[in-house]
């Protein structure tokens, strides 16, 4: 599945059970965010540290996630 | 900038992953020998990137996976249903399907199945997962990649419109019973990507 960096940083929508339509659309904008992000950072238009700042404004632990990357975790699988 | 680990956490891990590295050194290839076939088929694809005269978009030809626009959209060949995808048949297309350019890649969404009742289970080294994905092995599949496009009568076309549609459309399919098969899934989406280098 992973086969371009693009896809292996992807951080998806989880679709959690009993979860609102409300709160379905609330995280999928904000994993449209991380996706407009993601791709910017793959084509060089964002710095590693604007990167991080738009993913911690979308929710996600960057402690967490390096972590995972660096040991070859994606979240995709 | 990651997380400072302990003593404790940093030989818990090398343990494991020395038990994991000989568990896969002791494994053999499997030797089933029917595979199975992931048939691809060609689309015309609106770019969101590229557009000609007039401002419509330069239509692209397209590989996708049957299986992938089979369970996004439902058919293979339905000119409506395929519209949930923006994707048409190549023959249903006036406009020449142009070459791609160097380095482009059309606009995907991705989705894992989630199982609705996750599983847990000890691997042969020693460390417990917790599986969400609904595939239970041999050819069962769970993950599905396919490309999304432009409406051919979209004005300004974002591709996160489009992908939102799709996803509150297969939630609604999913919606009978809770959400479903799709507890525990993943939704992600791909924007289009070329490059900008004039080489």
């Amino acid at each position: 599945m992973t086969d371009t960096f693009e896809e292996f940083l992807a951080i998806p929508i989880i679709i959690q059970p009993g979860m609102n339509e409300a709160d379905f659309q609330y995280e999928l904008a904000k994993m449209n965010a991380r996706a407009s992000a993601t791709a910017e950072f793959v084509r060089g238009e964002l710095e590693p540290e604007d990167y991080f700042e738009v993913l911690a404004d979308c929710g996600v632990n960057i402690d967490t996630a390096l972590a995972d990357w660096s040991s070859g975790v994606s979240y995709m699988k | 900038m990651s997380k400072r680990l302990t003593a404790a956490q940093l030989t818990r891990r090398a343990t494991l992953t020395r038990a994991r590295e000989t568990a896969i050194a002791a494994r053999v290839p499997s030797t089933t020998t029917t595979v199975r076939k992931r048939s691809l088929r060609k689309f015309a694809y609106n770019s969101y990137s590229f557009t000609g005269v007039g401002g419509a978009s330069t239509i692209f030809g397209v590989q996708a996976s049957e299986a992938a626009v089979k369970y996004l959209a439902g058919d293979l060949t339905d000119a409506t249903v395929l519209a949930k995808l923006g994707l048409r048949a190549p023959s249903s297309v006036t406009d020449p399907v142009t070459q791609k350019p160097k380095g482009f890649k059309p606009a995907r969404v991705s989705i894992m199945v989630g199982a609705t009742t996750p599983t847990a289970r000890t691997t042969s080294w020693g460390s417990r997962v917790i599986k969400y994905s609904a595939a239970t092995g041999g050819t069962a599949q769970a993950h599905y990649l396919s490309p999304i496009c432009a409406d051919a009568t979209a004005t300004f076309p974002e591709v996160n419109d489009k992908a939102t549609a799709l996803y509150v459309a297969l939630i609604a399919r999913g919606a009978t019973a809770g959400l479903g098969e799709l507890d525990y899934a993943r939704f992600y989406l791909y924007p289009e990507e070329f490059t900008n280098s004039k080489n």
